[in-house]
């Protein structure tokens, strides 16, 4: 598997131009699964990084029970949960974008927050506290622009206007809740389950 | 296998307990007194108790008076206690050691007469549950809560100096029933009223009346001011009244602000450190608010009773739901706490008062019918120094305490603050900031860096300034480059 340099030049231009860029994305087939996979995987490894890296001022983590694991697993876990749900909330309500688009966007969206917790990551071991209140601002742009990025990019492979767009994006939060509490659900139950026969089977081979 | 294991074992435990038990009794005397703290992540940290019992008071100390109740205590600066007891109207005077010098129930004049009051009958305490020494006139200031009176006594003799009644001029609807006094160095009366919402009690030295002082601020539901919004007047009629929480003690600290108490849940603060206007301005710089414990083994929250403050800020709070002390310094930050409920010995059952003689604790216990004194431990001495000599300014003995309280207890985070500051104060910033970093003291730690850092930028001038300039020298290359380019692809 490789990421032609098509695809690289729609992956840059999605970033500053999201209608054109998602458009073409969707509809010309240039995105890259592979490339969004990668930056989902830099996303989590970068939200690791700054936990245990960013500057002593503005890093108020406890160093010494920093679980870096749960950490990368949970933040992967909520981008696929929230492109499930996504998707199965749209192909309800005619979204045209598939999951593979959903994800893409996700993934797209995600590279400003990457650099912008890169960027706050290293320069916060250099500042004071009056200082951080730049990268805070920092910090902030990029996550507009994320959200910015992630609207538009939803908007365009489902062709949604923003209001309908804004529903789903709410109904798909609304939509991970009842997948989480599914999940957990059957979880217990299968638990149960299992634990019930196991002491069926205990009980045979005692009385056996 | 294992059983050999375990057999080698044995031995290395043994020495392991015997290594452990002097350490514990040099300091810590016994469990029942151990201290603990809070660190900025809000987990507790034990340490070292910081003070262990020395002597209790009791009854057999009052040559055979029954001691009911303790109400209030306080000291003068000479080493005389002066213990409270409301339901024998007594007040009991013993110094430093615990030997009785006197009683007093009738108040007798210079004359050693007993004083008669306008109406014929003689004076005589009745309930009284509050004393002040005053040091600067050398009076003792008496609450005589059922009688409606502050009885004011000659230091030294016990004899009749003046009573003060209810002020013909006070306003609002408080009753006139001093529970604590206070007096400040402007000879100024501080009052407190138990269950008064108006606030503290002032009176002018004459004993006229002045003002109500430090009006206490309730918490605000969002849900009650929604409905109140909306309530007709009817409604609102039915639905109470938020009243403003009442004091329950007050004291005077070094710098002659009065600091105060409330164990009302519904308070805003629980600790007051109030200015001339009556605003709250106790300083909370530590990783945790003034109000006690985070977590509680019950369902009631630290109940706070009363307040003894040292002359360099240090306060102990006494807390009634679970017969803890808690030693703040006077920027807020949690010290240690001891104390407990129970029937050992030192241990609480409704404690009442707290105060300090030097840097010796008496403790009150109303149930318990005694008095404790406290004497500090290795580890409370070096706190108790460490923080004077940071109070008054000589940071050199400061750090010394400081090093000595790490000694006895690494989880200290207030004192790796400290050396940290004194570092600060000496321009060694590289040091600082690894004490800063212990101490888990953002702020100090960003000062100490912009030292650092300038420091770095002095002495590596030239080098940053050069890549500075190749960097500003590339971004205008590469900007003419890129023009000439566009120029000539337009021609």
């Amino acid at each position: 598997m490789k990421i032609s340099r098509e695809k690289l030049y729609w992956f840059g231009h999605a970033l500053v131009h999201p209608f054109d860029g998602f458009y073409e994305i969707r509809f010309r087939n240039q995105g890259s699964v592979l490339l969004a996979f990668l930056l989902m995987i830099a996303f989590a490894v970068m939200q690791c990084l700054s936990a245990q890296y960013t500057g002593f001022v503005m890093n108020l983590n406890n160093q010494d029970e920093l679980d870096t694991l749960s950490m990368f697993i949970s933040n992967i876990s909520v981008l696929l949960l929230f492109s499930l749900s996504n998707w199965t909330v749209t192909t309800l309500f005619n979204g045209k974008g598939k999951l593979s688009d959903i994800f893409i966007v996700v993934c797209y969206s995600l590279t400003v927050l990457i650099i912008g917790e890169a960027i706050v990551c290293f320069v916060s071991n250099f500042v004071t506290t009056e200082e951080v209140m730049i990268l805070n601002t920092v910090r902030a742009l990029c996550i507009a622009w994320f959200v910015f990025l992630l609207v538009a990019g939803l908007g365009t492979i489902h062709e949604y206007g923003l209001g309908g767009n804004l529903a789903s994006i709410v109904m798909s939060i609304v939509a991970a809740a009842i997948i989480l509490f599914i999940g957990i659900l059957l979880f217990t139950m299968l638990e149960r389950m299992v634990s019930f026969f196991v002491s069926v089977g205990q009980e045979l081979m005692r009385r056996l | 296998m294992n059983k050999i294991l375990r057999l080698r074992m044995l031995p290395l435990v043994l020495i392991l307990c015997l290594l452990a038990a002097p350490a514990l009794a040099a300091d810590g005397t016994s469990n029942i007194y151990e201290g603990y703290t809070y660190d900025f992540y809000h987990y507790v940290k034990s340490t070292p108790a910081p003070f262990r019992l020395a002597m209790t008071i009791t009854s057999e100390n009052l040559k055979g008076i029954s001691l009911d109740s303790v109400d209030d205590i306080c000291t003068s600066e000479d080493g005389r206690i002066f213990l409270v007891d409301s339901r024998q109207s007594r007040i009991h005077v013993l110094d430093e050691n615990g030997t009785m010098l006197k009683t007093l129930k009738t108040i007798r004049d210079s004359e050693n007469k007993i004083v008669i009051l306008e109406d014929g009958s003689q004076l005589m305490m009745n309930g009284c549950s509050g004393a002040f020494y005053h040091e600067k006139q050398k009076e003792l200031y008496i609450a005589d809560t059922e009688a409606r009176r502050v009885i004011v006594l000659d230091g030294e003799t016990y004899t009749f100096k003046r009573l003060i009644t209810k002020p013909a001029d006070m306003t609002g609807v408080t009753e006139f029933k001093p529970a604590k006094v206070a007096v400040d160095n402007a000879d100024r009366i501080y009052l407190v009223v138990q269950s008064s919402y108006e606030g503290i009690i002032e009176l002018n030295e004459d004993g006229s009346f002045s003002r109500y002082f430090g009006v206490n601020e309730p918490q605000i539901n969002i849900v009650d001011y929604l409905w109140k919004s909306i309530a007709t007047d009817a409604q609102k009629e039915k639905m109470g009244k938020t009243y403003a929480p009442a004091f329950n003690n007050v004291a005077l600290d070094g710098e002659g602000f009065i600091m105060a108490v409330t164990s009302d849940q519904s308070a805003n603060d629980r600790v007051f450190r109030l200015n001339f206007q009556g605003k709250n301005v106790l300083r909370e710089m530590g990783s945790l608010p003034v109000e006690g414990d985070l977590i509680v083994p019950g369902d009631t929250p630290t109940t706070f009773v009363d307040i003894a403050i040292k002359p360099y800020g240090t306060y102990a709070v006494l807390d009634k739901a679970y017969g803890r002390v808690f030693l703040y310094n006077f920027d807020g930050e949690l010290l240690s706490v001891f104390g407990s409920r129970g029937n050992l010995a030192g241990e609480f059952r409704i404690p009442s008062t707290i105060a300090w003689m030097g840097d010796r604790l008496i403790i009150g216990d109303s149930a318990l019918k005694c008095a404790y004194v406290f004497d500090p431990s290795d580890f409370g001495q070096a706190l108790l120094d460490a923080n004077e000599a940071y109070y008054y300014g000589r940071w050199e003995e400061a750090t010394a305490c400081f090093k000595h309280v790490l000694q006895l207890c690494a989880n200290m985070e207030t004192a790796y603050t400290g050396i940290g500051k004194n570092l600060l104060m000496q321009e060694n910033y590289r040091e600082a900031m690894e004490y800063f970093k212990l101490g888990n003291n953002r702020e100090f730690f960003s000062k100490a860096y912009k030292g650092y850092r300038s420091e770095v930028m002095r002495d590596h001038f030239g080098i940053i300034a050069a890549i500075a300039v190749v960097l500003i020298c590339l971004v205008i290359g590469s900007e003419i480059a890129y023009n000439r380019k566009q120029r000539r692809a337009g021609r």
